[in-house]
């Protein structure tokens, strides 16, 4: 139980470390649209990945990256929808109502591949 | 101007797609409270992650290894800094970086049990093929536009 509790903090501060220096990275490439991709990184997964596989073990690893398929794949249907609401509504209003095509693109992912 | 399927992308973005790629460490900005907050939110991503997992499996854990935190924050931010121009150029680049997360995402779940270390560097190698090679097209489309 410590030890999982332990895992799970490891994750995240080596998650967090992670997006602070992709976020860096961000701020210094050029041009904008640029400096977009590094924001979509898959950071936090590939931090989370690499401590599953010394935690827990290739299967298990896999087995997440199969759910981040799904997820993906959201998260692309959320991009492309951010990004065409973002010039009318402002950054907030459009990320909060495109959260929501996050959440159905997932759902829907996983009832049909993964369940 | 043509409109093509591509007549959503915005027409702010172009100007700044004459830009060679490259980097520019003076538009660095490290401010302790954005920092802080950044950090906040992946650790408390993967936590969250990691906690879904442990209670409802890994498939599941895994849909939120892509759960879109870092870049609405990243977009308010850059919209409240820079104004809302930059913010769309950025989200449109971010269409290029999540469909390098689908490459990632699918290279890890392919190599992964079988190869470790070499599913977790082939997923990163395939996410910057990917992402760069979407984000170059992306500015093709752009410069077509003008």
């Amino acid at each position: 139980m410590v030890a999982d509790v332990l895992i799970i903090i490891l994750k995240g501060l080596v998650a967090g470390t992670l997006v602070v220096v992709f976020s860096v990275v961000a701020q210094a490439v050029k041009p904008k649209t640029l400096a977009g991709v590094f924001g979509a990184a898959p950071t936090i997964a590939a931090a989370s990945l690499a401590v599953t596989l010394l935690s827990d073990g290739a299967t298990r690893a896999a087995a997440f990256a199969a759910g981040m398929v799904a997820g993906s794949t959201a998260m692309l249907g959320y991009c492309i929808t951010d990004a065409s609401l973002l010039k009318r509504l402002g950054s907030l209003e459009a990320s909060a109502i495109t959260l929501g095509v996050w959440f159905a693109l997932a759902a829907a992912g996983y009832v049909v591949a993964l369940r | 101007m043509t409109r093509g399927p591509f007549h959503v992308l915005p027409p702010s973005a172009p100007s700044t797609t004459r830009d060679r790629p490259g980097l520019d460490t003076s538009a660095v900005s490290v401010k302790p409270g954005e920092t802080a907050m950044r950090f906040a939110f992946g650790f408390g991503v993967s936590v969250v992650a990691a906690v879904i997992g442990k209670l409802a499996g890994p498939h599941v854990g895994g849909l939120f290894l892509a759960f879109p935190a870092i870049l609405p924050a990243a977009l308010t931010l850059l919209q409240k800094r820079d104004g809302r121009d930059p913010a769309d150029a950025d989200a449109w680049g971010a269409v290029a970086g999540a469909l390098g997360m689908v490459g990632f995402a699918v290279a890890a779940a392919l190599l992964l049990a079988g190869h470790p270390a070499l599913g977790l560097l082939l997923g990163v190698v395939a996410w910057m093929v990917v992402s760069l090679s979407a984000w170059a097209l992306l500015q093709l489309l752009l410069n077509q536009r003008r």
